[in-house]
């Protein structure tokens, strides 16, 4: 009785049934995204795994200067300064780098194809100024040369000569109109060559749209002078007056460039250091992501982004003058009345060594 | 047996809707950054160097199951922000000097992509297409949760007993150095370990209220 009724059930609502089994499959054999998938977490979580101290050191750096910034970096970015800076292995031994790095190669053959229709294109367009120039310096000479046929045509008293000049002057109009219309043809395939550079380029710029990673990072670059390893030799109390101090201290440094996974970390509000702005593959496969080797590329550059940003700015400059400040006001805390700060120079250090 | 289309119907709009739910996430926090320079006085005495391994499994049913593994590298930097040292806290008599010193503090958390090594023996994607991939979202968001991880373990490292002695004895150096014979230097009440991520906030708010 019960089995009937449940054949029945089955027979009457058999769509449903089928529905919820192909999900199961799809959503077991793990095709569908993972929020679409009720029997996944929503995101992924890692295990707990213990934090080991690996080592500790002692150190002795005083920060004297902070920059905090925005920057982004793509991984087209990457490869083209790659082609420059590996040209050597990608000539005889790409196969490593193109693991690594999977559509470098794609890149490089692109670029290579737009470069080459590049310089072809300002050879023509060099040569198309050139034949410019030329047509209008003949262009204003024929109509000078019109000109002074015409007055002469004016004042010549005898017919023959008046007809000899209007023949030169006709002539001379023919000739005008051939240059003109060997112009009008130059242009047009000029025209032509240009439109086609031009479609070649947003070629170019779309196809690099369809596999590149972007990302923004925020973070800091810190800089300071280093204090451990002061000597007697490095800071010493002037001979004739006891408050007067005198300290000799290293150029400051950049000491950290950070962009970390989470900028700001607090209870109440968290900003992302690395924010994904882009992934695209150009592909629906998942052999087609990019590897852990091209996304630290992509954040390495961010750095090297932020560190120059942060130079650009004045750091290592406003670092110097923070850290003669810092160190003049401790040493008034501490009692003296004169408090001299010298930097090492390059030369100092070579006097040092000798 | 008949189909009927109007229960097809009321499935596919139920099952996207479902879809339309589940992919309602939320908007993450944009353009809270200036560029900025400023003047600080931070002097770091230690520089802890911890790991952490990240890993994850994404199990399937009938499909191979996912699996991410990757080695970690964090570093710490901890000591005193001189900018809070105050004339009261310095008591001179002679060569014979007592410092009150601020709370040590964290000064510098750096958990560098440089120092992420995923091992390639122990990691699979697995999956066949991109969505449901560990691909590099998912990365990023298992990276930010290892360092949610340590950030919140800091305080258990023992990062203020060495901070402190280390502290101690660079300036006892510079204090000696400076023609002290008498050195007592002591801290004020450590409460919980500070980093510079709220005084970053604070600024920032503040920033931001200005400019509206």
């Amino acid at each position: 009785m019960i089995f009937l009724t449940i054949a029945n059930f089955i027979k009457k609502y058999w769509f449903i049934f089928l529905l919820i089994i192909v999900y199961i499959l799809i959503a077991g054999l793990n095709l569908l995204p993972r929020s679409l998938n009720v029997f996944k977490k929503q995101r992924l979580l890692i295990d707990e795994t213990p934090i080991v101290v690996k080592e500790v050191r002692e150190i002795g750096e005083l920060t004297t200067s902070e920059f905090y910034g925005e920057v982004y970096a793509d991984l087209n970015e990457v490869y083209n300064e790659m082609l420059v800076e590996f040209k050597d292995s990608l000539n005889f031994n790409p196969t490593a780098l193109y693991e690594n790095y999977p559509g470098l190669e794609r890149y490089r053959k692109d670029a290579r194809e737009f470069r080459a229709d590049e310089l072809f294109f300002k050879n023509k367009s060099e040569s198309y100024e050139l034949f410019l120039t030329e047509y209008y310096l003949k262009l204003e000479d024929y109509r000078s040369k019109e000109l002074e046929l015409k007055k002469e045509i004016s004042s010549s008293g005898s017919k023959s000569e008046r007809k000899k000049l209007e023949r030169r002057l006709s002539d001379l109009k023919d000739k005008t109109i051939e240059e003109k219309k060997a112009f009008v043809k130059r242009k047009d395939n000029f025209n032509k060559d240009e439109k086609a550079f031009r479609g070649k380029k947003i070629d170019f710029r779309k196809e690099r749209k369809t596999r590149n990673l972007v990302y923004i990072g925020r973070g800091w670059v810190k800089a300071g002078v280093n204090l451990k390893g002061l000597t007697d030799e490095e800071i010493f109390i002037d001979d004739s007056d006891s408050l007067y101090i005198h300290i000799l201290i290293p150029e400051p440094e950049i000491l950290d460039v950070d962009i970390n996974p989470w900028f700001i970390y607090t209870e109440k509000k968290k900003i992302k250091g690395f924010e994904l702005f882009i992934a695209k593959t150009g592909s629906m496969l998942s052999s087609e992501n990019f590897t852990d080797v091209e996304i630290n590329s992509v954040k390495h550059k961010c750095k090297l982004r932020l560190e120059q940003n942060a130079i650009e700015k004045g750091l290592l400059r406003n670092a110097k003058s923070s850290a003669s400040s810092t160190l003049v006001n401790f040493f008034h805390l501490l009692g003296f009345d004169k408090v001299k700060i010298n930097f090492k120079t390059s030369d100092h250090q070579v006097v040092l060594n000798n | 047996m008949l189909i009927n289309f109007r229960k097809i119907n009321k499935s596919i709009l139920l099952l996207f809707i479902l879809a339309v739910v589940s992919c309602n996430r939320s908007e993450p926090d944009r353009a809270m950054v200036i560029s900025k320079l400023k003047n600080s006085a931070k002097l770091s005495t230690v520089e802890y160097i911890v790991t952490k391994v990240i890993s994850s499994k994404d199990n399937n049913w009938f499909a191979k199951d996912a699996y991410f593994f990757a080695e970690t590298e964090a570093t710490i930097k901890a000591g005193i922000d001189l900018d809070k040292l105050k004339d009261e806290d310095i008591k001179i008599d002679g060569v014979k000097i007592s410092l009150l010193l601020p709370p040590v503090e964290i000064l510098n958390f750096s958990y560098p992509s440089e120092g992420f090594k995923v091992i390639e023996k122990y990691s699979d994607e697995a999956a066949i297409f991109k969505w449901n991939s560990i691909d590099v979202a998912t990365k990023d968001d298992l990276y930010r949760q290892g360092e949610s991880d340590i950030r919140q373990n800091i305080d258990d490292l023992g990062i203020v007993n060495t901070a402190q002695k280390n502290t101690r004895l660079l300036l006892t150096k510079i204090l000696s150095l400076s023609g002290f014979d008498e050195i007592y230097i002591d801290f004020k009440e450590q409460e919980s370990l500070s980093t510079p991520d709220e005084k970053l906030l604070k600024e920032l708010e503040e920033f931001l209220n200005k400019k509206k």
